[in-house]
């Protein structure tokens, strides 16, 4: 259990990791292009890949979000209940999202594969390969639903 | 089953996810979903995995992780402080004194910063302890913060303009530039506030020593890194020069640029700065992937057409609409944060916005002081959760201080309604955008 949770804390760190560099990507590709104005190149796709890279970041961030308590909820039935049902809730709110999370997980996965059967290509100068900025999605689609049922895991041991 | 059998079971089901505590992104896609999966013909899967894709990877949205960035570089940095000393000479003998100071540094960080939450919490974070330890009265200062800090959402750069504009494909520049002048316009009316309530506390307010002309100087100096900030990002999108996702990339570049130069730059501030933009453009990213699987489905089962064709029919006014909306706003604002409201709106309302003959520009810029409202109307107000964690103060009874603050951005929505040129006149004198 331990070297399970460890594996987990280190899948999110690199979910993290990968999240910051695309961050950065996106500061420099755009800087690159307005540079490039003014001296004269031209960065090829730069608006397509800096917004290929914010859905990345979006998604690759969910998890680390998730574990930092980042993301928005609706607290104020939970704050009037008693502790047994609080945690009554809080279980069926982690679980209705974890269905919601593994139900989005699949279907980008399920794009992905698309996009490989059929050889999509982005748009613009640079022709890549749809499947690869849509599999980094589709993975941190995936590594968010991991957090989220470790999440509720917890909840459920929490429980007892 | 009818249209609006469909439609109330739908906002019966998100309504029943919101209560649980389901995260709001996640319960928006699972109503969707819903939505695809019993009343359409549509094949879910495909619809969903493209709703969630395109929602998030459009390329006017790469503003928004640069300038959340930007504005969380500018937050660790001690740049406020010393805005709160340059300040303090300038403002002092104002009646109400130092209390200006959160207003005009509320303005001006709001013209470097996205949102209304980080803005109250830069200009807070120093403000607040130097009023405290001066004697000025806690309502007060507490409650002057809560308001001016919601010009962060209508002075751009604003998070919620960029989510608006992306999702109703309407320009990001010219929804920022329609912020300018109401953004200046409520930063006056909050300082005429303030006057009218120090008139009202004379006693209470401790007198400022009337200030040097060197310390009004140095005051003048200490705000030029932050005007020129400012003219370097909305002046660029102003003129067309740049979009605003490169003035945002510009902007961040700036903001390091300033913190080196005060000797603040490190590896660490790099860092912290980034991983704060990742989890907010995270959080915003996830209620934005959930709105776009709502919104598809709303499409496909054609609730908004039938709405839109609905009110016109039954010739509501642009009037009639606009107020009752805004008690709908008053209301979800109670529960719900300013991004979430509005997704919702989008997805539900925009068709009928356009039905009716609002003029989409407009509609944003109403839109987003109906959002910074709900900041500071409690239970739920973000603004009032960082004063809260800033001071400890019980979250009720620093809404109770920010009352009249409330009460002017209603008043602002009036002036909205009767002159609209408020909003749209600047954007028509672009050129480019």
């Amino acid at each position: 259990m331990r070297a399970l949770e460890r594996a987990l804390a280190a899948l999110y760190r690199l979910a993290e990791g990968l999240a910051l560099l695309l961050g950065l990507f996106i500061l420099l590709v755009i800087l690159a292009q307005v540079v490039g104005r003014f001296v004269g190149f031209v960065v090829p796709s730069a608006l397509e890949l800096a917004g290929f890279a914010t859905a990345g970041l979006v998604f690759l961030g969910l998890a680390p979000t998730l574990r930092a308590g980042g993301h928005v909820r609706v607290h104020l039935l939970w704050e009037r209940l008693p502790p047994r049902g609080r945690a009554r809730v809080e279980r069926l709110s982690l679980g209705l999202g974890l269905l919601a999370a593994l139900y989005a997980a699949w279907a980008l996965w399920a794009k992905v594969g698309e996009s490989l059967r059929f050889g999509d290509l982005a748009p613009g100068l640079l022709p890549l390969p749809l499947w690869i900025p849509l599999g980094v999605v589709a993975f941190g689609a995936s590594v968010f639903a991991l957090a989220l049922l470790e999440a509720l895991l917890k909840a459920f041991r929490g429980g007892r | 089953m009818s249209l609006l059998e469909i439609g109330i079971l739908l906002a019966g089901l998100l309504f029943l996810l919101l209560a649980l505590g389901v995260y709001i992104g996640l319960a928006l896609l699972l109503v969707g979903l819903a939505g695809l999966a019993l009343f359409t013909t549509a094949p879910p899967g495909p619809n969903v995995a493209t709703a969630l894709w395109t929602s998030t990877s459009g390329w006017s949205l790469a503003a928004l992780p640069l300038f959340v960035w930007m504005g969380e570089v500018l937050y660790r940095s001690r740049l406020a402080q010393s805005l709160f000393q340059g300040l303090a000479p300038l403002l002092a003998r104002l009646p109400g004194g130092l209390l200006h100071v959160n207003v005009v540094a509320s303005a001006l960080f709001a013209a470097v910063i996205g949102s209304s939450a980080a803005t109250t919490a830069t200009v807070g974070r120093f403000t607040l302890p130097e009023l405290l330890r001066r004697g000025y009265p806690k309502p007060l200062a507490l409650g002057s913060l809560a308001g001016a800090g919601t010009l962060g959402f209508l002075i751009p750069p604003s998070v919620i303009m960029i989510v608006y504009g992306v999702m109703a494909e309407v320009s990001v520049a010219r929804l920022f530039m329609a912020g300018v002048v109401p953004g200046i316009l409520l930063a006056l009316l909050f300082m005429l506030t303030v006057v009218l309530l120090a008139l009202g506390h004379r006693r209470a307010l401790p007198q400022e020593p009337p200030p040097s002309l060197s310390q009004v100087l140095e005051g003048l100096a200490a705000l030029l890194p932050v005007l020129f900030l400012i003219l370097l990002v909305l002046g660029s999108i102003y003129l067309g020069v740049a979009t605003p996702t490169e003035a945002a990339a510009i902007g961040v570049a700036g903001a390091f640029g300033l913190t080196a130069l005060r000797g603040e730059l490190s590896l660490a501030l790099f860092r912290e700065s980034l991983l704060g933009a990742v989890r907010t453009t995270s959080m915003i990213g996830l209620i934005l992937a959930g709105a776009g699987v709502l919104t598809l489905a709303m499409g496909f089962t054609g609730i908004p057409r039938a709405l839109a064709a609905w009110a016109a029919e039954a010739g509501i006014t642009p009037l009639l609409f606009v107020f009752l909306l805004s008690l709908v706003y008053v209301v979800l604002g109670w529960f719900l944060d300013g991004i979430s409201i509005v997704v919702l709106t989008i997805s539900v309302i925009l068709p009928v916005v356009k039905a009716i003959g609002l003029d989409p520009l407009w509609f944003g810029v109403y839109l987003v002081i109906m959002v910074e409202l709900a900041q500071i109307t409690p239970p739920v107000g973000f603004n009032l959760f960082v004063i809260q964690s800033l001071t400890g103060e019980d979250l009720f009874r620093i809404a109770r201080y920010s009352l009249p603050f409330i009460g002017v951005l209603l008043l602002m929505v009036v002036l909205l309604v009767a002159f609209p040129g408020l909003a749209t006149w600047l954007p028509r004198t672009m050129t480019g955008g």
